[in-house]
């Protein structure tokens, strides 16, 4: 059937239908917020951290308890700290005697940190806190199922390998660029028969300490009620002794060229897998420089996907992830997968020229300003969500330090000079310890 | 009878593409009529968005990819005033998203930006649908982006459905697949649904779709009603076949197991108590699933269910679970029984109305904050638009359920274990005689999905 309607026809009786269908039902709330102060709370026992946000924009309130240690702080065999992280959720969610939830415990194991986030209505704080905080009691869980969880966290092993093989590529690369499969880099599939809940219990006990746990509560609180809520829940916590961190002095050599090439039917695709290191020795923290690195991988970032993905059609797909620890060391991974008919020795070389010539033409000030809006804009973009507020606040916290929310990134940002931003990509594009990959892809 | 139905319907077809698209290149893409502009309720998240529709029905699965393919190219390859790259930084620059999605009737373009920048992202718009200049090659490496990998490969739930929905919305493959040097433009879209509250910005889509072409030869079709819904209920009957189809894997440990169901309800209440009581079984961490599969057989890391709306009253209903290889029929057998037992009316009131709480929450972050999930209601709804008030039966559906009454007509809501489709893709024993009994496609390594779902379709004819 065909028909015509003006808009101005239309109009009206649509919004007054969808406000009967669906206004009625959902209250407003409008999420365009810009600020989101952060309040440290004093009386915080032994935790590292304990932070509080309030949000008026969303009703719901969010605990982040975040363990200052991930994968990288995995002993032998590599995937524990993974393990322990499936113990003390179902430990601290009684899962097993479980009741129903509307939002159920996300936890989530990164590389330098562990992540559990309990979220639910503002009035449910104080449950939320103490669900956070049995995170860090000892496991307890019935005979055999502790002991069968291996089993559920090999089955999330190759379920993960499977949906991103780039994990497992890069993985190789990590291996190669370390020279071990230990610490920044791992082994996780290969160890998988050696998981123990020995190990797991072991860091439990070594890393969920408190004095190695940041607590950051964001949502429709009130400040005050909220930290007088934590110190309630965290207040008994006493100081201790924070893990060793040993991979945090993993450093390749400085001469490192490695290339390999590899036949798989893993990937969907030839592709390129680049690692690069690079130590910021003159600096003990990466606290200071964090306005410059923001600013200076989108200006090399863009750089890059300019000459891989813009300007030559034959490069599929670029990606890029850059970590920057807290010591200040600095690693860049890039991946490449290739249309068909593009060999990969001269994707490599092409990739070796890029990077090669990629800061020949000096960075301006329109370049920086316009990767210092984009930050910006990302920043604005991220406060329009609830995941994407906790995605700041997590950032900077899980390396150990002071959380950040959009707004005040946005600070940063504005504080950081051209000159930083210029020094900062001048060290990253310096002759460093790189690993290479060439993968191609058979039946 | 149904395959004669399916050679008329193709012919037809065929006919009507080789009237309505006279060039192999630089095709448009346009309604033949005005479009149907819809205003609805602004999102909550301080962005304003656009969702342009374009008619897609009666296509191949390649055709379809091509067009998707030549859209992502038309807004992200380059105009006679911005180069690929210029577009780019523009959207960063100005938080601009641009989404293209596709249901079986329509392909969508969805463009969302803060609202203070949202006037000049329609002139952005404008400048991308009027003047793109994409080449070639730049639309080749968006054709590769846009196919989706066999399901034997990524052994993902979502990559099965990905291939199902390959099968129930898109005519078989024929002998006219695209040219490789395709070239699309769109012009005037069959819907256009506005999400921002501001008549500033109304105006200036109405002058927008204005300027937009339309088809220079206007190609309308009629035919008799009750043959059009033949040939549509035909041509698209929205049905998966029965029976087993098998991709073994000797070197796997791996089983994926899934029941795969597309199923047709009378009314929205229908669709929603199978809904909830298919959440009930999979959808989260207080499923029956997670409960015995996960928990109590240590059997899976990600046993759960999916129920993926297709249209309106229409959905594929997915269970899956991957098990180690050697325990798989165990496994299944124990997914047959908690499905049997929740169809039987087992089922706890307070958890099913938790799930309850769960969905209506998600249908209002997902209608104020994702606008492609509104656009993709208001299409279900509203196919050919509407000239009165525009009401989502299916919210109001979720808020009025009422556990009980669920409960007492789950044997109705959900249909009988013996309609689905079993998938096993890994290793481990071939399936038993008895799971063969009702229809069985062994599947050939590196082959789509859509090989045995035709094979078993053509079994069951």
């Amino acid at each position: 059937m065909f028909f015509k309607i003006s808009p101005d026809q239309l109009r009206r009786p649509v919004l007054r239908a969808i406000l009967i269908s669906l206004v009625g039902i959902f209250p407003a709330l409008n999420t365009t917020a810009l600020a989101q102060d952060i309040f440290p709370v004093t009386d915080k026992g032994g935790l590292h951290g304990a932070y509080i946000v309030p949000i008026e924009d969303f009703d719901r309130v969010d605990v982040q308890l975040i363990v200052l240690s991930g994968a990288y702080d995995d002993p032998n065999p590599s995937g524990t700290a993974h393990l322990t992280e499936h113990l003390a959720a179902f430990s601290a969610d009684s899962t097993v005697l479980r009741k129903a939830r509307e939002r159920d415990i996300n936890a989530k194991t990164f590389n330098a940190a562990t992540v559990y986030t309990n979220a639910g209505q503002p009035a449910d704080l104080e449950k939320l806190l103490r669900l956070s905080r049995a995170v860090l009691d000892t496991p307890k869980l019935p005979d055999g199922f502790a002991q069968s969880e291996i089993d559920i966290v090999e089955r999330e092993t190759f379920l993960r390998e499977r949906q991103y093989p780039s994990r497992w590529l890069t993985r190789l690369v990590l291996q190669d660029l370390y020279e071990t499969p230990r610490g920044r880099a791992n082994n996780t599939v290969d160890d998988l028969p050696n998981l123990n809940l020995a190990t797991a219990y072991q860091f439990h006990k070594d890393h969920y300490v408190p004095s190695n746990v940041t607590v950051i509560v964001s949502g429709k609180i009130d400040r005050d009620e909220a930290a007088e809520l934590v110190t309630q829940v965290f207040g008994d916590t006493a100081r201790s002794t924070p893990p060793a961190k040993p991979w945090l002095d993993q450093k390749p050599l400085l001469t490192l060229r490695s290339i390999k090439h590899i036949n798989t039917n893993r990937l969907p695709r030839d592709t390129v897998q680049f690692a690069k290191f690079i130590d910021f020795e003159d600096h003990p923290s990466s606290f200071e420089l964090q306005g410059a690195f923001f600013i200076a991988v989108d200006i090399l970032n863009t750089r890059l996907e300019n000459a891989l993905h813009f300007n030559d059609v034959r490069f599929l797909g670029v990606d890029m992830d850059w970590y920057f620890a807290t010591n200040a060391d600095l690693e860049m991974t890039l991946s490449v997968e290739l249309m068909p008919g593009f060999a990969l020795g001269e994707a490599h070389r092409n990739l070796r020229t890029t990077m090669k010539l990629l800061l020949r033409e000096p960075i301006g000030a329109e370049e920086i300003k316009r990767s210092r809006q984009k930050a910006i804009v990302n920043a604005q973009h991220a406060s329009r969500t609830p995941s994407g507020i906790h995605g700041f606040l997590k950032n900077l916290a899980a390396d150990g330090f002071p959380p950040f929310s959009p707004s005040r990134f946005i600070d940063l940002i504005n504080a950081t000079t051209d000159q930083e931003v210029i020094d900062f990509a001048d060290k990253v594009m310096q002759p460093s310890a790189t690993a290479t990959i060439l993968a191609k892809k058979v039946d | 009878m149904r395959s004669l139905i399916r050679q008329v319907t193709a012919g037809f077809l065929l006919a009507l593409s080789l009237v309505s698209t006279p060039q192999a290149r630089a095709e448009l893409i346009a309604a033949n009529d005005d479009t149907r502009s819809f205003y609805l309720l602004p999102l909550r998240n301080g962005l304003s968005a656009l969702t342009l529709v374009w008619p897609m029905q009666q296509v191949t699965e390649e055709r379809a990819h091509a067009m998707s393919a030549g859209l992502l190219s038309v807004i992200t390859g380059g105009t006679s005033s911005r180069s690929p790259h210029e577009i780019h930084e523009y959207l960063e620059l100005k938080g601009i998203e641009q989404v293209v999605t596709s249901t079986r009737r329509h392909l969508l373009l969805t463009v969302s930006a803060p609202n203070e920048v949202f006037p000049e992202t329609l002139v952005h718009l404008e400048n991308l649908l009027l003047e793109s200049t994409y080449s070639n090659d730049w639309y080749q490496r968006d054709l590769q982006a846009v196919r989706i990998e066999h399901s034997t490969l990524t052994r993902d739930p979502g990559s099965v459905l990905g291939e199902i929905d390959g099968f129930l919305n898109y005519n078989p493959s024929d002998a006219s697949s695209p040219p490789s040097d395709q070239t699309f433009r769109f012009g005037r879209p069959s819907h256009a649904i506005l999400r921002s509250g501001d008549e500033e910005v109304e105006q200036r889509v109405a002058k927008l779709l204005a300027k937009l072409p339309r088809h220079k030869v206007n190609v309308r079709v009629t035919m008799p009603k009750w043959l059009e819904i033949m040939l549509g209920r035909n041509r698209f009957p929205f049905e998966l076949p029965t029976g087993t189809i098998h991709f073994q894997d000797p070197s796997s440990s791996e089983m994926l197991i899934l029941l795969a169901k597309a199923q047709m309800f009378e009314d929205e209440p229908q669709m929603v108590g199978a809904n909830l009581l298919v959440d009930y079984i999979g959808a989260n961490q207080d499923s029956e699933m997670f409960r015995l599969l996960r928990q109590e057989m240590r059997a899976s890391y990600d046993p759960r269910s999916h129920f993926v709306t297709f249209d309106k009253n229409k959905a594929v209903i997915l269970f899956s679970t991957t098990v180690e290889a050697d325990t798989w029929p165990e496994i299944y057998t124990t997914l047959q029984s908690i499905y049997q037992t929740v169809r039987t009316g087992n089922v706890a009131q307070a958890r099913l109305e938790m799930q309850r709480k769960i969905k209506l929450r998600r249908f209002s972050d997902n209608f104020f904050h994702t606008p492609d999930w509104g656009a993709d209601q208001l299409l279900y709804e509203y196919p050919n638009g509407s000239d009165g008030d525009i009401f989502l039966p299916i919210v109001d559906a979720m808020e009025t359920a009422s556990a009980p009454d669920i409960i007492a007509s789950a044997e109705t809501f959900l249909p009988p274990l013996e309609n689905y489709l079993l998938i096993l893709i890994g290793g481990g024993d071939a399936p038993s005689p008895a799971l063969k009994s009702n229809g069985y496609c062994a599947l050939p390594a590196n082959t789509p999905l859509k090989h045995c779902l035709e094979k078993l379709s053509n079994m069951g004819n």
